[in-house]
C-alpha cells in the first residue's frame, strides 16, 4: 500500500465520522425545523413519492414549503405573547438575582467568615432540590397572596434556578480577580464598598454579561415551574409550545405543526445568545470552579 | 466600619432569598409531610409519619425509583462516552475544531422539552422506522412500547447533554501540557496507547469531571422535561409506567385528581429525593473546594 492510498484512507475515514458526528446532532433539529415548514421527510426517503388514489396519481410528501406554520403562530397562537412573557420573566429573575447574589459572590470570593459554609451548602442544595418540593409551597402561597400567574411571582420562583447559578458564577470571576488588587486598595485607604464597586465590578464586567446571558437561557427553556405557577396571562414560551395558550395540566398537546414552529422559535435566541457566551458555557455548568 | 461585620452586608440580600425560596419550602413541604391536606381549602389535620408509610408500601415510588435511578446511570453514562468520543475528535484535529465545536454545542441551547418534541414517535424516530423498513428492511422499532421508549427517552437527554461533557472534556484536554504527549510519544506509544494510559487517566483524575457526573446525576434525577412529553406520545398516564421518572410520578400525582391527599404526599416524595440531593450536595461541595484551592 503507498502512502498517498494510505492517506487518502485516513482522510476519507475521518470525514466519514464527522458526516456521523453531525448528523447525531443535527438531524433532530432538522426534522423540527423541517417539521415547522410541514415537510415530510418520510415518503422521500421510503420513495413512495406518486401515488394512484382513486385512479388520480397523488404526490404525497415530498418537498413543499410553507410558512403558513410562522403565519398562524404570529397571529392565531399569540406566540408573540409568549416571547414577550418569557423575556420579561427571564430578564427581572436574572437581574434581580445578580443584584442579590453578585455581593453574595464578592463576599464568598474574598472573605472568611462563620456561616460561610453553611451559606455555600445553602446554595448548593437550592442547585440540586427536587423542584416539586419547591412548586407544591409555592402553588399554594401563590393561591393566599395573589401571586399565580403574576410576573413578580415567577420572577421570585426562578430564584430557585438562577441564584445558585448566579453566585457561583461571579465568584468564579471574582476568585480570578488577582489578590494584589485587593492589598493595593486597602493600602490606599479604599473602603470595602468603593473597592467593590469601584475595582471589582469593572473588572467582572464580562463575566457579569456571560452570567445574565446563561442565566437567561436556562431561565428560558425552563418547563415544569412555568407549566404550573403559570396561567394564561404569564405563559412562557416553553409552557405555550406544549400547551398552547391558555390552557393547563394533563398532557394535552397542541398541534403537531404549532409544536415544532414554536420549538424552532424558542430555539434561535437560545442559540443566538448559547453561541455568544461559548466561552463561558463550562464556567456556567461547572459552578464557576472550571474554566 | 469593624471589619468583623463587614461580609454579613454583602450576603445579607441573599440569605433573605434563600429564606424565601429555600428555607419556606422546605419547612412548609416538612409540615405538609405530616399531615392530611387532601384539597386546598380543608382543614389540615396532623397524621404523623402516615405519607411516608404509605411512600414505602407504595410500589409506583419504588418503580420510579427504579426507573429514575437507571435513567441516571443510562443517560449520565452515554452522555460521558459519547462526550468524551466528541471531545478526543474535536482534540486531534486543529482544522475544524472551532467550526465542528460551534455545531456540537447547539444541543446546549434546546430545552429539554423541545429534545422531547424531536425525539418522539412522530418525529425522529418515524424517520428511522421508514429508514429501518423501507431502505434497510429491518423490522420497525416499537416506540409505543413503554418498555422500549425507555430507552429512548433515556436517549434523548444523552443527546441533549453530550455537548456539555465534551466541552468539560475538551478543556480539561487543553489543559494537559503538551510536553505529556511528546514524551509519550517519544517512548513509542501508538495512538490510542496514549489515549489509554496518559489522556485517559489524567481526564479521570481531574476533580471538574467528578462535578460534572454529580451535577448531571441529580439533573437527571429531577429530570422531568422528556419523560413527560413521552407519556404524552404513548399515552402513559396510569401512575408506574416504564418512563416515569420520581419527578413525572409525582407530576401525574399531583394533576390528576383521582389520588388521595396528593399535596401531602407529594411533599413527602419531594422531601425524600432531598436527602438524596443533599448526599450530593456534599460530593459536589467537596469536590469544588478542591478545584477553589487549586487556583
Amino acid at each position: 500500500m503507498d502512502d498517498g492510498y494510505r492517506k487518502t484512507l485516513m482522510k476519507s475515514k475521518r470525514y466519514i465520522v464527522y458526516v456521523l458526528v453531525l448528523l447525531w446532532v443535527l438531524w433532530p433539529i432538522a426534522i423540527m425545523v423541517l417539521e415547522s415548514f410541514r415537510i415530510d421527510l418520510s415518503p422521500l426517503l421510503s420513495g413512495r413519492g406518486v401515488q394512484w388514489i382513486a385512479g388520480v396519481p397523488f404526490y404525497s410528501g415530498g418537498f413543499r414549503p410553507s410558512t403558513i406554520n410562522y403565519f398562524e403562530a404570529f397571529s392565531f397562537v399569540a406566540f408573540p405573547r409568549l416571547m414577550v412573557n418569557s423575556t420579561i420573566i427571564a430578564l427581572t429573575s436574572v437581574v434581580s438575582c445578580l443584584l442579590i447574589g453578585t455581593p453574595t459572590a464578592y463576599a464568598l470570593a474574598r472573605f472568611k467568615f462563620r456561616g460561610k459554609n453553611l451559606l455555600q451548602f445553602s446554595l448548593m442544595a437550592l442547585r440540586t432540590i427536587s423542584p416539586f418540593a419547591v412548586i407544591v409551597p409555592f402553588y399554594w402561597i401563590y393561591g393566599q397572596l395573589n401571586l399565580w400567574n403574576t410576573y413578580y411571582g415567577m420572577m421570585i420562583v426562578y430564584w430557585v434556578i438562577n441564584l445558585p447559578v448566579v453566585v457561583w458564577m461571579m465568584r468564579g470571576f471574582f476568585n480570578d480577580i488577582p489578590k494584589n488588587i485587593w492589598e493595593t486598595a486597602t493600602l490606599y485607604g479604599a473602603s470595602e464598598f468603593r473597592i467593590f464597586r469601584k475595582i471589582a465590578l469593572p473588572l467582572v464586567v464580562p463575566g457579569l454579561i456571560a452570567t445574565v446571558i446563561f442565566a437567561f437561557v436556562l431561565t428560558w427553556n425552563e418547563f415544569l415551574f412555568a407549566s404550573i405557577l403559570t396561567g394564561p396571562e404569564t405563559g412562557t414560551v416553553t409552557k405555550g409550545i406544549w400547551f398552547g395558550m391558555g390552557e393547563a395540566g394533563g398532557f394535552k398537546v397542541v398541534e403537531w405543526d404549532d409544536i415544532n414552529t414554536g420549538g424552532v422559535l424558542a430555539f434561535i435566541p437560545a442559540m443566538a445568545l448559547v453561541l455568544v457566551i461559548r466561552r463561558y458555557l463550562v464556567h456556567g455548568f461547572t459552578m464557576g470552579s472550571y474554566r | 466600619m469593624n471589619t468583623k461585620y463587614l461580609p454579613y452586608l454583602f450576603i445579607i440580600p441573599t440569605v433573605v432569598a434563600l429564606l424565601i425560596v429555600e428555607a419556606y419550602p422546605i419547612v412548609y413541604s416538612l409540615y405538609l409531610s405530616v399531615t392530611e391536606f387532601s384539597t386546598l381549602t380543608t382543614e389540615p389535620v396532623f397524621i404523623g409519619f402516615d405519607n411516608y408509610v404509605r411512600m414505602i408500601y407504595d410500589e409506583n415510588f419504588w418503580i420510579s425509583l427504579r426507573v429514575t435511578l437507571l435513567y441516571v446511570f443510562g443517560s449520565v453514562s452515554l452522555a460521558f462516552v459519547l462526550g468524551l468520543s466528541f471531545a478526543v475528535l474535536l482534540f486531534r484535529d486543529i482544522e475544524y475544531r472551532k467550526r465542528l465545536q460551534t455545531v456540537l454545542i447547539l444541543p446546549i441551547a434546546i430545552s429539554p422539552l423541545i429534545a422531547g418534541v424531536f425525539f418522539s414517535p412522530a418525529a425522529i424516530w418515524d424517520d428511522i422506522n421508514v429508514v429501518l423498513k423501507f431502505v434497510l428492511g429491518l423490522p420497525m422499532i416499537d416506540v409505543y412500547n413503554a418498555n422500549f421508549a425507555f430507552s429512548l427517552v433515556v436517549v434523548a437527554d444523552a443527546w441533549l447533554w453530550t455537548p456539555l461533557f465534551m466541552l468539560v472534556f475538551l478543556s480539561v484536554l487543553q489543559s494537559i501540557p503538551k510536553e505529556t504527549y511528546e514524551a509519550a510519544e517519544i517512548h513509542g506509544a501508538s495512538n490510542f496507547q496514549t489515549f489509554r494510559r496518559v489522556t485517559f487517566p489524567l481526564i479521570i483524575r481531574s476533580p471538574v469531571i467528578f462535578i460534572i457526573i454529580a451535577l448531571r446525576s441529580i439533573d437527571a434525577f429531577r429530570s422531568f422535561e422528556i419523560p413527560f412529553t413521552w407519556a404524552g406520545w404513548i399515552g402513559a398516564e396510569s401512575l408506574g409506567s416504564p418512563i416515569d421518572t420520581l419527578s413525572l410520578f409525582m407530576y401525574k400525582l399531583l394533576i390528576f385528581p383521582a389520588y388521595e391527599s396528593p399535596f401531602s404526599y407529594i411533599a413527602t416524595i419531594a422531601l425524600t429525593m432531598l436527602m438524596i440531593s443533599l448526599v450530593i450536595t456534599t460530593i459536589l461541595l467537596k469536590f469544588s473546594d478542591m478545584l477553589w484551592e487549586e487556583k
